[in-house]
């Protein structure tokens, strides 16, 4: 049981220094196609790259046995969700329909659409699911 | 210059040659086809063969041509994706003995290009078959008793949905008097019936709802590598099928809105990860046919788009899932669980392949989902715009979460598996490095797509819109999985639209099994019978007759009983028992010679009599 537990966070220290690399790359390699400049395309890409280190880091945190650093994951997770909505409120946005004027319109619908997937889905299963063998003894009867 | 080489008759060839390689030989053997088919494609797009378009292999065929090579921007996208997935799937799959196994990849891709290069119905309908059996022995492969009677339900769907397609294409041809493969007139009215039923044929190979349930069910039961080459080619090569011939169909926003969104309910509660991978691939093709629908210049290349990045990507979860199934011998959610210890590798490819499928920023499926969705959103689709994010969120909730988190997280299932062979995280890693690419860089693939594209996916509002979407889903599927409200995995199975048919498939194979025989049985009786009358009649007369009638008197006065006629009765029976003590063959009673020729003369006589009365009252 030796394994479990961070002993081999020593060799993930060069995550945080990619962390500030990725976003200047991911900006270079997509400039010349857009008319935005260039500190706005690296701030986007360090967001865009925070989001994405919250969401693996909420997978780490998520775990049982708890991980050793589920506080820290914790709050780099709720820091991220903050620092998303916060950013939407700076962001101009392409209204095609009326609702996306709300602020957080993403952030809610997200939310809500998961929620809804989740409890309809537990719904359903009080008649989908059967024993795995279901087909086998009912698709077979009078033999 | 070089004449022109269909890629798909480089596999069909070469499946021949791989039984006569042994050991090494054959591992080295199968890589050559698919790097050559990958190549010539490429030389292809280098103009080698001549300027795109062309058109190439033209064969008679009775009064009409068979176009092997019809060669354009939109057949290459899909000859592209298609080599590079053959390529990294014999890649994954070199450590399986079976010769037959390999063949049978090769026969699958390769007539899956001999679909895409069709440039007529009759090699598109020949293709279209060959696709059909080849994916078929695919899941017989898997061995078990469940996959030979899954291979068989899947066989029946596709039989079905080929034999629709035949009769719409030789209606086609009939009525228009051209087999070229192009857009299909459209409208509503039996005129178009032709029209209808090949769109049936291509819609039943896209798994749209209704028509959906053979592919989450026959899919996952094939072999670990099987399942790979499964998931990529038979539901793409129909995406290309309804985008040459069904551009701007209607219909099929309204098919592709609903299929993005009901799959989720089934992999939320699906068990098995390679099922949920099944329902997350209905879902991605229900993004392709939306936008196929939708039918815009940005709505076909985000659909062309998204199926190319979708191969990689669902490819790469696949091969990620298959990789655990290979060295852990299970892929169920209930068994598995802190993989990301002993299979570190694995577990950052699954990561790559679930961003890309839930669309994170500089991730492939980000650069593509968003082009059919903003496609709905200038189309003021507002229903459409809705569900599409709607099945954005689920997607990202079951491929991006689930599989990840219930396979190497969640919690200590006790195994200790290490990352699986260096060919296989060498084919994850090339889907992985791609998916990765078309995300950082989707120009690339945008170059290559049949319509030049004006669309700029980096922008501010599409970035931190998708990241918050995704970000809050990502909370409430942990909001809800610590307060227990998220439904725990089960060993169960979960029922499909198939149900009536297996149910009623099960009736009836019953109905064939017991009465019918017993009926059949019933019958042959019946006939034996009265042929054992006819012979004994014919061998004793006088007995038969003499049985027949005192049976008949015997059963009669049986019936009513009665004091008047007991004696009668009572001959009766004796006169049967009589007649049935006789030999069956007796000897037979000689007639004298005179008495015979008198009846000849008498026969003449009657004879000659009526000739004479026939031509005196004749005229």
């Amino acid at each position: 049981m030796k394994a479990i537990g961070g002993k081999k966070m020593g060799q993930m220290s060069g995550l945080p220094g990619a962390f500030f690399v990725c976003p200047v790359a991911i900006a270079v390699a997509s400039s010349g196609h857009t008319h935005t400049p260039i500190w706005q395309e690296i701030l986007l890409a360090f967001l865009a790259i925070f989001g994405f280190a919250a969401y693996v880091l909420l997978c780490f945190a998520g775990e049982e046995p708890r991980h050793r650093q589920k506080k820290v994951f914790l709050a780099f997770y709720f820091c991220s969700i903050v620092v998303m909505v916060l950013a939407g409120l700076f962001v101009h946005w392409h209204i095609e329909f009326g609702w996306q004027k709300l602020p957080a319109f993403y952030a809610i619908y997200g939310f809500s659409a998961c929620v809804f997937l989740i409890y309809f889905a537990k719904g359903l299963r009080f008649w989908l699911p059967k024993e795995e063998d279901y087909y086998e003894r009912r698709g077979r009867r009078g033999e | 210059m070089i004449g022109w080489v269909h890629p798909g008759l480089i596999l069909i060839v070469g499946a021949f040659l791989i039984p006569f390689f042994k050991g090494k030989w054959k591992q080295a053997y199968l890589l050559i086809p698919p790097t050559a088919a990958l190549i010539d494609v490429i030389l292809i797009y280098k103009g080698v063969f001549g300027t795109i378009p062309f058109s190439a292999w033209h064969i008679p065929f009775l009064e009409y041509e068979l176009v092997f090579g019809r060669v354009d921007k939109l057949s290459l996208v899909f000859g592209l994706v298609f080599t590079i997935a053959g390529f990294c799937g014999t890649l994954y799959a070199l450590q399986v003995k079976s010769s037959l196994e390999h063949m049978i990849d090769f026969f699958y891709v390769g007539s899956t290009l001999g679909v895409i290069f069709a440039g007529d119905l009759f090699t598109l309908y020949i293709f279209w078959e060959i696709m059909s059996i080849a994916s078929m022995i695919l899941i017989w492969l898997g061995g078990t008793d469940k996959a030979h009677r899954a291979g068989l339900r899947y066989i029946i769907w596709h039989v079905f949905g080929g034999v629709v397609l035949l009769a719409g294409i030789i209606m086609h041809v009939h009525t228009t008097g051209s087999t070229a493969f192009n857009t299909f007139s459209w409208g509503s009215g039996i005129e178009y019936l032709p029209s209808y039923l090949i769109f049936f044929g291509f819609i039943l190979n896209a798994a749209v709802p209704l028509l959906h349930a053979w592919l989450p069910d026959a899919y996952p039961e094939s072999t670990i590598a099987g399942t790979v080459f499964l998931s990529i080619f038979t539901t793409k090569a129909a995406v290309y099928t309804l985008v040459r011939g069904f551009t701007g169909v209607e219909i099929l926003i309204g098919l592709g809105a609903i299929m993005t969104v009901y799959p989720i309910f089934f992999a939320v509660l699906e068990n098995d990860l390679r099922r949920v991978l099944c329902y997350s691939l209905i879902n991605q093709v229900g993004f392709m046919l939306c936008g196929i629908g939708i039918g815009t210049a940005l709505a076909v290349n985000g659909a062309v788009s998204h199926a190319f990045a979708n191969i990689l990507f669902e490819g790469l979860l696949f091969l990620c899932v298959a990789s655990v199934l290979y060295r852990t011998g299970t892929c169920k959610c209930t068994d598995l669980g802190g993989l990301r210890k002993t299979m570190p590798l694995t577990c950052a490819f699954t990561f790559v392949g679930a961003a890309s499928i839930s669309a994170f920023p500089f991730f492939s499926g980000f650069a593509t989902k968003s082009m059919v969705i903003s496609a709905a959103a200038l189309g003021h689709m507002a229903f459409v715009w809705i569900l599409l994010q709607l099945a954005s969120a689920g997607v990202f909730h079951h491929a991006g979460i689930k599989v990840p988190f219930f396979t190497f997280f969640a919690k200590d299932c006790g195994l200790r598996p290490k990352d699986p062979p260096l060919n296989m995280l060498l084919s994850m890693g090339i889907a992985a490095f791609l998916s990765i690419f078309i995300g950082l860089y989707p120009y690339s693939l945008y170059n290559i797509l049949p319509y030049p594209v004006d669309y700029a996916p980096f922008t501010a509002s599409h970035i931190i819109g998708q990241t918050q979407l995704l970000l809050f889903a990502s909370l409430a599927f942990f909001a809800l999985i610590t307060s227990g409200v998220y439904p725990p995995e089960q060993r169960k199975i979960n029922l499909d639209i198939d149900w009536p048919f297996r149910m009623v498939g099960g009736k009836f194979i019953w109905f064939c099994e017991v009465p019918l025989p017993n009926f059949a049985r019933m019958v042959d009786n019946g006939m034996k019978r009265i042929a054992s009358h006819f012979s004994s009649f014919g061998r004793n007369p006088l007995r038969a007759i003499q049985i027949t009638l005192s049976t008949i008197m015997v059963k009669a006065l049986k019936a009513f009983i009665l004091e008047f006629w007991w004696r009668l009765y009572q001959y009766y029976e004796r006169d049967l028992e009589k007649a049935k003590s006789r030999p069956l063959e007796e000897p037979m009673e000689t007639v004298p010679i005179g008495t015979a020729v008198l009846l000849i003369i008498i026969f003449f006589l009657m004879y000659l009599i009526i000739t004479l009365m026939w031509g005196w009252l004749a005229p």
